[in-house]
């Protein structure tokens, strides 16, 4: 039974949060139209939906972020709504405004607050007017000699950021003004390839210092609340890895006071729907203004775990029109979440990449132990997306539980196939001593994991054993003195025991 | 009847052999003799009980390898006994500099006789929205150049070649 004026839900997106998404309109009896390129015809959000149209050629350029496609798609469909879920087009007002022109309930903030909030230098500006400390930076030109005006006095070390950027990417770190005009051809060129847009600007570099986010909901009627921190601190090249709530650096008036300037940001921009407040604080508990994504974040689950909210079903809620079902006092939270995030990268060759078909995945199962995989048994994690498997998330009753029951999840988390994981590298980090005492800071991969490497090479003899046993058990191939041998004891003989593959053995009592 | 299944470790082949008694499987890996009571209680999955202690364990084979976890790790063992794919390796070889991974060429920065310096970038390449540069590994100079900008790249593809001083 329908739980929502949505009827019929297009999800602009692919992975794991196209799935999470399929699930919570599943669970509101809203019926739901997958996309996909070539490539993820077979993949699970494609399976879990109730209908897929195929969208175009593996490149996202040529698919997921072919907007007049995916909303020619959901015309036909007769899809009341599109969630963008992250990434991809979550971002993009004049996405946001080719959906509403086309009497579609895009489902996220307003074009207008995307513009105001979505641009880093816009943003700023909004959150100073607004009485909001901000990192010290500059974004008034983008000509080299201004540039590098502007570096010198801000003082090094400086980023260089992309102005459509996130995730790191267009992100240069420079130490001095030597390194500066590499870093900005550098950055430019990659904020182009991955946004279309190589405008960029800068920010000091705050030393070791906590990233900590906020979870924000504004209704069509004028209601806004937070939804209290995540703690972001563990990136590694600027990309989350483990993130955690609450934030064991967090005084409960620090928290009250960067819960104010998150509402006041809301405020000023007029914010709808789901969105996130980054900021940086130093030792000394200054806080800094970052920047807004306005968008559902990859770890919302931690917040959905100590809060009980399922902020997918309240994006879906009140895009619909209805009103916030709660006040900022009945909010709280209880226990204690942390996400990992389970990547396809090799930790033996600088944890790029490490694509392939997935043989096997068993995913671990437990009291509050929660999979958001977007990959599983069968799946083929490739070259063009990213190379993300799953996020696992638990709920502990206090933040030492919580890392204890994640140790037990990883542990009992299995990929199987020629994809490589970094499991053995998250388990070897949250057994660090700083990593165990809350002493987490956005550089701690950096200086204390640098040269980690995966557990020495030789298989122990009960491994062999194993995978003996397996090929016993299973059945495999009988190993012929060559190929055409083989050949011949597969063809000759349709009845001969070669043939079977259930185990058969001679003599057997 | 004892089978008997190669795998290539490094530079060995550790043939491990299995024999049934009924429930019990006696393995020989090497010098050691497990007696394991073995079950297949679903597909690429194994209860076992060795040495008083019970696991499971999950394994399956995909071309010529057979990928097991045990224990909370996961290894891939070669199969002995099939044909090997020959890879490069990323850089093994005295100067020649290889893709670490699949992509593309974004520009290609020297040409055959250049001389180069160590840290000096001689190749852009893009992947996973990535920039990554391929750079020389000491001073030398370009031998061969054997990619062109915009060209796609598999992983242990030769890119350049150079001669160290």
């Amino acid at each position: 039974m329908r739980s929502s004026m949505l009827r019929k839900v297009l999800i602009a997106n692919r992975g794991e949060i196209a799935v999470r998404i399929i699930r919570a309109c599943q669970e509101m009896g809203i019926a739901t139209v997958a996309v996909y390129s070539d490539v993820d015809a077979t993949a699970l959000h494609v399976a879990l939906a109730d209908a897929a149209v195929r969208i175009g050629p593996p490149a996202p350029a040529e698919s997921y972020l072919r907007g007049e496609r995916i909303i020619e798609a959901a015309r036909e469909h007769g899809c009341d709504a599109i969630h963008p879920g992250y990434g991809f087009l979550s971002e993009n007002a004049d996405f946001a405004d080719a959906v509403g022109a086309a009497g579609i309930i895009f489902v996220g903030p307003t074009s207008t607050a995307m513009r105001v909030m979505g641009s880093k230098t816009s943003a700023r500006a909004t959150m100073q007017a607004a009485g909001v400390p901000v990192v010290p930076g500059y974004q008034a030109s983008q000509h080299d000699a201004d540039l590098c005006q502007a570096a010198d006095e801000i003082g090094y070390p400086v980023l260089v950021k992309a102005t459509a950027g996130g995730g790191g990417k267009g992100m240069r770190a420079v130490h001095d003004r030597a390194g500066l005009p590499y870093a900005l051809e550098s950055a430019r060129r990659e904020a182009m390839n991955a946004f279309g847009d190589d405008r960029i600007y800068l920010e000091k570099r705050i030393e070791q210092p906590h990233h900590i986010e906020f979870q924000v909901f504004g209704d069509q009627h004028g209601n806004a609340v937070h939804l209290f921190e995540r703690e972001c601190s563990i990136q590694r090249r600027h990309q989350k890895i483990i993130e955690e709530t609450p934030s064991p650096f967090l005084t409960p008036d620090l928290r009250q006071r960067m819960g104010e300037a998150a509402m006041a940001a809301v405020k000023a921009a007029g914010y709808t729907n789901a969105g996130t407040l980054e900021f940086l604080v130093d030792h000394a508990h200054n806080f800094y203004f970052l920047e807004m994504n306005t968008r559902l974040q990859v770890e919302h689950p931690i917040t959905e775990l100590v809060t009980g909210v399922d902020l997918v079903k309240l994006q879906l809620r009140v895009a619909a029109g209805e009103p916030l079902p709660f006040r900022q006092s009945d909010l709280s939270q209880r226990g204690h979440a942390i996400e990992c995030r389970i990547y396809a990268e090799d930790p033996a060759n600088q944890f790029l990449p490490a694509i392939g078909k997935v043989l096997l995945a068993v995913e671990p199962a437990g009291p509050n132990v929660r999979v958001d995989a977007g990959v599983t048994t069968g799946d083929e994690v490739t070259l063009y997306y990213d190379p993300m498997i799953a996020k696992l998330i638990v709920l502990g009753e206090t933040r030492a539980d919580a890392i204890g029951k994640m140790q037990w999840a990883l542990q009992h988390y299995v990929v199987l196939g020629d994809v490589l994981t970094n499991i053995a590298f998250l388990r070897d980090l949250l057994a660090h001593g700083r990593f165990q005492t809350g002493d987490t800071t956005t550089d701690f991969i950096d200086t204390d994991l640098a040269n980690w490497r995966p557990a020495a090479g030789t298989p122990p003899d009960l491994v062999l054993a194993v995978a003996a046993l397996a090929e016993t058990l299973q059945g495999s191939p009988v190993r012929a003195a060559s190929a055409s041998e083989h050949n011949r004891l597969l063809t000759s003989d349709p009845f001969s025991p070669w043939q079977q593959n259930d185990g058969f053995r001679l003599g057997q009592r | 009847m004892e089978r008997e299944f190669k795998y290539q470790i490094g530079d060995t082949v550790q043939a491990v052999r299995v024999d049934q008694e009924g429930e019990l499987f006696l393995v020989r890996v090497g010098e050691r003799t497990f007696h394991i009571a073995a079950r297949l209680s679903a597909p690429g999955r194994l209860d076992l009980e060795v040495e008083g202690r019970r696991l499971r364990a999950y394994a399956v084979a995909a071309e010529g390898k057979q990928h097991v976890a045990v224990d909370g790790q996961t290894w891939t063992l070669q199969r002995a006994d099939e044909r090997r794919r020959r890879r490069s390796d990323g850089g093994a070889s005295s100067g020649t500099l290889t893709a670490a991974m699949p992509g593309r060429v974004l520009d290609v920065l020297v040409v055959e006789g250049n001389a180069v310096t160590k840290g000096d970038t001689l190749v852009l390449l893009e992947a996973m929205k990535m920039e990554l540069r391929v750079t020389a590994p000491a001073d030398g100079h370009v031998v061969k150049v054997n990619c062109q900008a915009g060209q796609v790249v598999e992983r242990g593809q030769v890119l350049v070649e150079i001669a160290t001083d």
